[in-house]
């Protein structure tokens, strides 16, 4: 994998090179297991071996602003550690020009029977900067951390937010050349952040190299040109920020293993589909849709699909595909707000269903029901398109969602009893991602109709 | 490998205004929130020495060798003992301590056993200057041998970094290291000749004591301030110690230097 920016003209215009860069980590059943190992000089192995990182290269231009996307555990902060040379690598090369100031947790090394100034300057002094220098900045920390009187006191009596504006303010008296922040910015309450995004603004255009690692994509889309995706060790995506968080977005929502380590082949394909898809016309792909023969779950091919679907059922009967169409689009993954959907599902029946129902749900992402509804819920009853043991049913609705996540569970059921029998339940087997609308706020729109007072009376 | 030792000074003597600045913090954070404050960098000195006092002046009533009182032969060995153990036996736990500092950010943990040093320093001023008082107080002449702790002084910290380095070290990945510095600690003040007086060993074994370095800085000390001795006296043992804390200094700087790679990994 080589994403080495080739383009970077002079040496000296880089503030970072990372290359090919590995770390190992030696994980130890026992305690003791150290020990023995060590002591047996490397002819017994005690450890299992993880690659924390496995192979990355990049390089950051001098007073550019980079993002680190990746999920938990996929090697960010092992990276900003070695950066901020706390850790060193097992393989590869680093190197960093210029003092390199890092965020890797706000506060750290604060002493709590300290009073916030003093750990101000003592951070400062740890950074290199002379205590007298530290001194003649103090005042203006002070206003930046905004924490009144209390910067006086012990930091060990501080509140949990008035600690994070002091570390913020802490870290941004280094001054640095490199400047390193791991998820520090989600904290603080929105006008702090707000000052800190002001503040990070000021430091790109001293030209200072920023390096961001974030969760929040619409932080990195916002402070940043460019970004990497970081996934098991491995450097998925480095470019273009916004691209970078939907990638980011596209990996969050399919975690089997296999699909991670080929996601770049994945992708590829999905947006020639999409390319392929576009130049059909709607007709067309519903048609095809609507004919093609039992050939396997089709439902894997799908733009929204979600490989981390939870299926369960008796298999009486199974979803084989689905079809999701919109004003604007065929097969979308992206949804605006506000468009006509219609939904197509087709089950096919392996043994005997008796009255089957087909329903589906939408859920957002930390698993609230907006809405689910079945065909028996409807007083509907199915039958078999031209006698086959094929069934399709249509389902059309209006997206009234907000930006964001959400789910989407199909279920093929019999609820003829109290007890409900399962044919074949896909909790979350599609992913969409609905647009920004500025049209309302909440999770859906109820349709508020406003009317003057004064209309209303004549 | 001496290349790359006095490129590791160097980074040492780099950091200079922190060591200072953590010295003090040291200091002071010992004593903070307490009312007396740092009096208690003098209170404790001496009340310790008020019990040695008590103990030998008043219950045991010994007397040291040549005439001079117990006490005061018991506290310039004590003195100097103090310093060595309580630095080596912090500074093992140095870079234990510091954990967040050494994991979160770019902290240069090669200064801690300066640092702690120097905190020392202050108390072993302070007792330094109760024992010339007390000299007075006994009336035991002075001579410009006295300048001579200063030299062993600086050997004294000069053995003891190269130590505290590898202790600290080790004490990162085996924490058996930070267990065992304490009863080490204790057997080493027994094998010194602080509290007993190095005649009672038989002269054919003399030299068996002067393989201790630490006799060396304490009867050092005893030299400067009691007998007015000079140091060029046993020059074999100078060369002796002074070889010695080169090669721990030596081995300490590298191996501290080497291990230090690894300590995010290791905590």
């Amino acid at each position: 994998m080589q994403y080495n920016q080739s383009n970077i003209s002079a040496n000296n215009d880089i503030a970072i090179e990372v290359n090919n860069v590995r770390k190992r980590y030696r994980l130890f059943k026992f305690r003791n297991d150290r020990v023995k190992e060590a002591i047996s000089l490397g002819r017994k192995i005690y450890h299992q071996e993880f690659w924390a990182l496995d192979g990355i290269s990049f390089s950051v231009t001098k007073g550019e602003t980079i993002g680190i996307l990746g999920r938990n555990g996929s090697g960010k902060s092992t990276l900003l550690q070695i950066l901020a040379s706390v850790m060193t690598e097992t393989t590869g090369d680093v190197v960093v020009n210029g003092r390199v100031a890092a965020l890797l947790e706000l506060g750290a090394g604060f002493k709590p029977e300290f009073t916030g100034r003093e750990n101000v300057i003592l951070n400062g002094v740890i950074q290199g900067i002379p205590e007298k220098q530290m001194i003649e900045k103090i005042d203006e920390m002070r206003e930046f951390a905004d924490i009144g009187d209390f910067f006086d006191q012990p930091v060990g009596a501080y509140s949990t937010g008035m600690f994070v504006r002091l570390g913020f303010a802490a870290a941004l008296s280094v001054e640095p050349d490199v400047l390193i922040i791991d998820e520090a910015l989600g904290v603080g309450d929105v006008l702090f952040q707000e000052k800190c995004f002001m503040k990070i603004r000021e430091l790109q255009q001293q030209g200072v190299t920023i390096i961001i690692v974030s969760h929040s994509g619409l932080i990195i889309e916002r402070l940043c040109k460019r970004a990497i995706v970081l996934d098991k060790g491995n450097l998925l995506y480095c470019g273009n920020a916004v691209n970078a968080v939907d990638y980011y977005d596209s990996i969050m929502f399919s975690r089997d293993k296999t699909v991670v380590k080929n996601i770049n082949n994945i992708t590829h394909q999905t947006h020639e589909d999409n390319v392929n898809l576009n130049s059909l016309s709607k007709d067309d792909v519903l048609k095809e849709f609507l004919d093609a023969p039992y050939t396997g779950d089709l439902c894997v091919r799908r733009n929204s699909y979600n490989d981390n679907e939870v299926r369960f059922g008796n298999g009486n009967g199974e979803i084989i595909d689905y079809l999701i169409l919109t004003d604007s689009s065929i097969d979308p993954k992206r949804i605006v707000s506000g468009e006509k959907i219609d939904i197509y599902i087709k089950f096919i029946e392996k043994n005997k269903m008796e009255e089957p129902s087909i329903g589906l749900g939408i859920f957002t992402h930390d698993g609230i029901m907006l809405c689910a509804s079945n065909t028996s819920q409807k007083k509907m009853t199915l039958k078999p398109v031209e006698g086959k043991s094929i069934y399709i049913c249509k389902l059309s609705f209006n997206c009234l969602l907000n930006e964001g996540n959400y789910f989407i569970h199909l279920g093929l059921t019999c609820r003829l009893d109290v007890n409900v029998i399962y044919y074949d339940m896909r909790r979350s087997i599609a992913c969409i991602n609905v647009e920004p609308t500025k049209k309302f706020e909440g999770l859906c729109d109820l349709d508020f109709k406003f009317t003057e007072v004064s209309n209303c009376l004549q | 490998m001496l290349q790359r030792l006095f490129n590791f000074i160097f980074t040492i003597y780099q950091q200079r205004y922190l060591i200072k600045f953590l010295t003090k913090r040291e200091f002071v954070s010992r004593y903070i929130g307490t009312l007396a404050g740092v009096l208690w960098a003098i209170i404790h000195p001496l009340f310790t020495i008020m019990v040695f006092w008590f103990i030998f002046s008043v219950g045991f009533k010994v007397t040291g060798p040549s005439e001079i009182p117990f006490l005061l032969y018991f506290v310039t060995g004590y003195a100097p003992w103090l310093m060595f153990s309580e630095v080596l036996i912090i500074s093992t736990n140095g870079a234990r301590g510091n954990l967040v500092l050494i994991k979160k950010t770019t902290f240069p943990s090669e200064v801690l056993p300066f640092v702690y040093m120097g905190a020392a320093s202050i108390t072993h001023a302070i007792f330094l200057i109760i024992i010339i008082m007390l000299m007075f107080f006994y009336s035991v002449p002075f001579s410009f041998y006295i300048v001579q702790v200063f030299y062993y002084y600086i050997v004294l910290c000069f053995f003891l970094i190269g130590l505290c380095w590898i202790l600290s070290a080790a004490n990162v990945f085996h924490r058996d290291v930070g267990q065992a510095i304490g009863i080490i600690i204790n057997f080493w003040f027994w094998l010194t000749p602080i509290i007993w007086v190095k005649e009672i060993i038989p002269s054919n074994y003399q030299w068996l004591i002067f393989i201790n370095p630490m006799t060396y800085i304490i009867e050092g000390y005893r030299k400067s301030l009691l007998y007015q001795e000079s140091l060029f006296l046993d020059f074999p043992v100078t060369i002796y110690f002074l070889s010695l804390s080169a090669l721990s200094f030596a081995m300490g700087a590298l191996i501290y230097k080497r291990l230090k790679l690894e300590f995010a990994d290791a905590i």
